[in-house]
């Protein structure tokens, strides 16, 4: 070993220190979700059948963690500028993981050796049996401790080996993983999903064995995600050449005409899922319940389909139909979006009327505007046509989560308004979501006091306009109040609605804590979306709706005076802007949004109380909108999948829903306050387009001068 | 300048407001006049209520210190203050429960109060300090949205931990109240507990008065509150300073905590420093944020409030179970005091920067 190498072999003491707290923190945090009760609770769920459960992959994620972090830092550190040594070697980095993740196991250690001496369960009531048993497979405490540490030490290290393979290996190798992972974590889902009919239960079989993946299942996971990340660099070229050929040799009238037969098709099967079949099928068999139906004219069709369904069953076998069916959906499908895209051109080449005998030139210039508009409507519609499909798809289970995701969506956008647009941070949104959901639950419900027994759409109008007013009358107190203040007091506004709702002051009319109950349904002609399944599309329009609004308000005038207004509010006034009818206007429109959610929430229960609004709901809220980026409309998209779709999936993490919102607040708003999708600022595009004019100007110019030049 | 603001037109906001002063000092005055004219309430049962409120006030009144010293120095709301308290409260349960099964508890009652409120405030403070420490100490330049955000991360954050902790049941504190009894002066009865409750808490401030006031570390909190930069350049290490502040706040909230489990033994839980803690910050933000006398005047007065208004003007309104609404009555007055009169009672004009 030379002397260099030698020198990279010392640490130094600072570096070792550092290494020590990563570790300590490390254990304080694997402690913590121990005593939370997190790992217990995850225990029980399996992520690879019988071998190892979610408690102890978290466990072990923050031991490998630590090692990770442990290199991380050294590795940041030498390379500051002051650093005495500024390379490390890979036996270093090794050590210093290995110390980490020793720390790790050694705190865990150090927790069931204490629990041997003191009983601690009367204080601490997750330190239980089951905690211990997770904690040491079963075995004595006294040889644990030293399995437990040297285990540490291990995942330290491995934690600190991953960062030193080439990155070409470690991506693959990462991400499969945790793919694996959250497979398993979802394993509950991957069954709702897989055991419908139209899901060939050999899938099924293959990949769950009862708690959670079978050995098999994981690994072909594993090896799909590995191949589709290997393959994942080139598809961006296949779907370019594949675009190009679409657009240049498919011809117009094909397109256009293929592109109306699907969308008959899809209206038809949306329509036959809504209106016809009352199970969650994705297919003909939800047609065998069809003698339910008041629905006369379609009698005939519906025997016909059952009648199909039966015999297909009785010629092959109820695995063979489930498999003819599934067929028949992924074709479906299949076709479906093809012929999707097919439309997207047809509707595309007319818009842009491009001269067919040109286009083939036009594709090979590399940057043509041609291939980005066509993918981009490509993806439009794609989106789409899975949106509109997601709960044929998925079923009754996963669309009630869809459903609650769109509610919080909705309310997101409404929000937005609010806080991301104008700027003025509101707590209490729960107040209009429930001004919304009761005025709801007044003017359909029979049993209501006033005992209108509107339907649902004559009602919404009228709900709209009552949480508009609301909104006005909560926001024109506020208005000369700023910043934090206002937050507080709308926190309280909202607490106050909930203190109203539940007094027996109101109690005539709006039930007390008992709320008001036989809400009916959402109905369109004499079909009645029961269920979340069908209640989702109602959902899914109005966000898109929402979006709509927020998507051009921003652009527009108002928009931008939002904007001036929350960067500030003094210069906003003096350059113009009408703070009090602009601040006014954030919350009325606000309000109206949250008020559509608050009916659609009305009519899916059927049942309202006074305890499903309270401030956690607006801190919900609030949270998907900080996660996703304030004021970026993806972002509440995302926000609300990742933070509101996420916890109902795991069932186990409803209990930790509100702890895990807090942690996210406090991370992001110390490490990215900007969010995970930070929107895009208006002031950077008009900079741009500044640029772009003075390049222009500046080209003219030359163009002007160059020709005078050369004629002289 | 002046000149063009007699001139301005009268904005119909201003009207707005002109026109909801105007009725909420008639509701006020027709509400309380009905019930006194009513004659349903002995005065004596008035001095009770005003006893209970004077000990409400006071716990709130140690809470809405917590709020205002913070405030004052660093310009934040500590939104997770609440949860200072309830930590406090919480610890100190296990600790009266633990000397109540040992017997300790009923042989020295007054050396197990010491022991609680020195667990209490030293949990408190700790968690104050580790709330400082981890979430606030990066965001002290921050835009004030930006920590309250934090801070209100923060508070959901700990509640659910002492959930996850301790479980979401709720705990009953060991019968102070009923092992002391009660006073009875002619046709008035008051609870010992409260008497002990509302002395022990305005020592407490005395001390905080005190000790901002008469000491160097409170000089030197005062003139960081005044301006932080200036007061770095006199020597004066803020970052020193802001965890003074928070101690402080951290081990009257604490002390909070002990005093509403003597005085309202029902009901610890995970969630219980929510409402207090949005009380305690109306008091504070009514007697003035940032100002100390004004934080133990705005709590005592938002506690009487509490305990005397709904029966007093509610009922005399005839709204039906007028106590339901006890605590929408602090928020309501939150927002009539940040309409009316930002400053507070005894807060002085503030500075743009700080209103």
């Amino acid at each position: 070993m030379t002397d260099s190498n030698a020198a990279q072999m010392i640490i130094e003491r600072k570096h070792a220190t550092r290494t020590m707290l990563i570790g300590i923190y490390s254990g304080l945090v694997a402690l913590f979700i121990c005593l939370i009760g997190m790992v217990e609770t995850f225990g029980e769920r399996d992520i690879i059948g019988g071998i190892i459960s979610m408690g102890h992959t978290m466990l072990i994620i923050i031991a490998i963690g630590s090692g990770a972090i442990a290199v991380k830092t050294l590795r940041e550190d030498m390379s500051t500028p002051g650093a005495t040594i500024n390379k490390t070697s890979f036996v270093v980095e090794i050590f210093v993981g290995v110390t980490a993740g020793l720390i790790v196991g050694a705190t865990l250690s150090l927790f069931v050796f204490a629990t041997e001496l003191v009983d601690m369960r009367s204080v601490l009531i997750n330190v239980s049996p089951g905690l211990l048993e997770m904690l040491t497979l079963q075995k004595p405490a006294s040889q644990v401790m030293v399995t437990m540490t040297v285990l540490g030490s291990l995942l330290g290290g491995i934690g600190a080996a991953i960062f030193n393979i080439a990155p070409r290996i470690r991506l693959p190798l990462v991400l499969g993983l945790t793919s694996i992972v959250s497979l398993g974590m979802l394993r509950d889902m991957l069954k709702i999903v897989l055991t419908r009919e139209g899901w060939p239960s050999v899938l099924l079989n293959f990949l769950v064995k009862n708690q959670g993946l079978s050995i098999a299942g994981g690994t072909t996971i594993f090896a799909t995600t590995v191949a589709l990340v290997i393959i994942w660099p080139h598809l961006p070229v296949i779907y370019d050449k594949t675009v190009r050929i679409i657009i240049a040799y498919v011809p117009k009238v094909l397109q256009f005409s293929v592109g109306i037969i699907f969308a008959i098709t899809l209206t038809m099967r949306v329509f036959w899922f809504i209106a016809i079949s009352d199970k969650d099928l994705p297919i003909l068999p939800a047609c065998q319940t069809a003698d339910n139906s008041p629905d006369v004219g379609l009698d005939k069709c519906i025997s016909i389909v059952s009648n199909d369904i039966s015999t297909t069953t009785d010629l092959l076998g109820t695995n063979l139909a489930t498999l003819v069916s599934t067929i028949i959906t992924v074709s479906e499908m299949l076709i479906g979006t093809f012929i999707l895209l097919c439309v997207i051109f047809a509707i595309w080449n007319i818009r842009q009327r491009v001269n067919t005998t040109n286009i083939k030139s036009t594709l090979e210039d590399p940057n043509n505007a041609l291939l980005i508009i066509a993918k981009r409507n490509i993806s439009a519609f794609f989106g789409v046509s899975l949106l509109v499909s997601l709960p044929i798809l998925l079923g009754v289970f996963p669309s009630e989560v869809l459903l609650n995701v769109g509610l919080y969506m909705l309310m997101g956008f409404g929000l937005n308004i609010v806080v991301g647009m104008a700027g003025l941070l509101d707590l209490g949104y729960v107040a209009f979501f429930a001004v919304g959901a009761y005025s709801t639950a007044l003017l359909t419900s029979p049993r209501a006091s006033i005992e209108l027994g509107m339907s649902f759409w004559a009602a919404l109008p009228i709900v709209v306009l009552i949480t508009g007013a609301t909104g006005l009358l909560v926001g024109a107190p506020v208005l000369r109040m700023r910043g934090d203040y206002l937050a507080i007091v709308t926190l309280g506004f909202g607490e106050i609605a909930r203190f109203l709702f539940l007094s027996d002051w109101f109690k005539p009319w709006l039930g007390g804590a008992q709320g008001i109950i036989l809400i009916p349904p959402v109905s369109i002609g004499n079909i009645q979306l029961i269920g979340p399944h069908k209640l989702y599309y109602l959902i899914i329009t109005g966000c898109l709706i929402a979006l709509f609004i927020s998507a051009r308000l921003r652009e527009s005038r108002v928009g931008r005076a939002w904007m001036a207004m929350s960067e500030d509010e003094q210069v906003a006034e003096t350059m113009g802007i009408n703070t009090v009818y602009y601040k006014l206007l954030a919350f009325g429109l606000g309000a109206m949004i949250a008020s559509l959610s608050g009916a659609v929430f009305a009519a899916k229960l059927g049942t309202i109380f006074p305890h499903s609004f309270n401030v956690l709901v607006s801190i919900t809220a609030l949270s998907l909108l900080i996660v996703g980026g304030i004021g970026s409309l993806p972002g509440i998209i995302v926000g609300a999948l990742v933070l509101v779709g996420l916890p109902e999936l795991l069932r186990e993490f409803t209990e930790y829903r509100l702890l895990i919102y807090g942690a996210v607040l406090i991370f992001m708003m110390l490490s990215r306050p900007e969010g995970l999708i930070p929107r895009v600022r208006q002031t950077r595009k008009l900079d741009d387009q500044e640029l772009n004019q003075d390049a222009w100007l500046h080209d003219e110019t030359e163009a002007n001068n160059g020709p005078s030049v050369t004629v002289t | 300048m002046t000149s063009l603001q007699k001139t301005k037109r009268v904005s119909w906001v201003s009207i707005i407001l002109w026109v909801l002063r105007v009725a909420v000092i008639t509701l006020v005055i027709y509400g309380s006049s009905v019930t006194l004219s009513s004659g349903k309430y002995a005065p004596s049962s008035w001095i009770s209520l005003l006893i209970a409120g004077l000990a409400q006030g006071s716990i709130y009144a140690l809470i809405a210190l917590g709020y205002s010293l913070v405030y004052g120095i660093m310009l934040m709301i500590n939104f997770a203050h609440g949860e200072v308290y309830m930590a406090g409260a919480f610890v100190s349960f296990f600790v009266a429960d633990a000397l109540e099964q040992s017997g300790f508890l009923q042989a020295q009652p007054l050396v197990t109060i010491f022991i609680l409120l020195l667990s209490a405030m030293a949990t408190s403070t700790l968690v104050a300090l580790i709330l400082e420490r981890v979430a606030y100490r990066k965001l002290q330049n921050a835009p004030r949205m930006i920590s309250l955000i934090t801070a209100i991360g923060a508070s959901f954050f700990l509640q659910y931990t002492f959930r996850g902790f301790f479980g979401s049941g709720f705990k009953a504190y060991p019968e102070f109240g009923t092992m002391w009894g009660r006073w009875t002066f002619g046709s008035v009865t008051i609870q010992i507990v409260q008497v002990v409750v509302a002395m022990a808490a305005i020592l407490m401030m005395g001390g905080l008065y005190w000790f901002v006031e008469k000491t160097k570390t409170g000089k030197s909190m005062r003139a960081v509150s005044e301006d932080k930069e200036i007061a770095s350049l006199m020597g004066i290490d803020v970052n020193r300073v802001i965890v003074i502040t928070f101690m402080l706040g951290g081990m009257l909230a604490g002390a909070a905590g002990v005093f509403r489990g003597l005085y309202q033994p029902q009901g610890i839980g995970y969630n219980m420093g929510f409402l207090p803690g949005l009380k305690a910050f109306s008091a504070a933000v009514l007697g003035g944020i940032g100002n100390i006398p004004g934080a133990m005047l705005g709590g005592l007065f938002l506690g009487i409030f509490e305990s005397i208004g709904p029966n007093l003007i509610l009922q005399g309104l005839g709204i039906v179970g007028a106590n339901q609404l006890k605590d929408a009555i602090a928020i309501v007055m939150l927002v009539l005091v940040l309409i009316f009169r930002p400053q507070g009672i005894l807060g002085e004009k503030l500075a743009e920067e700080k209103a």
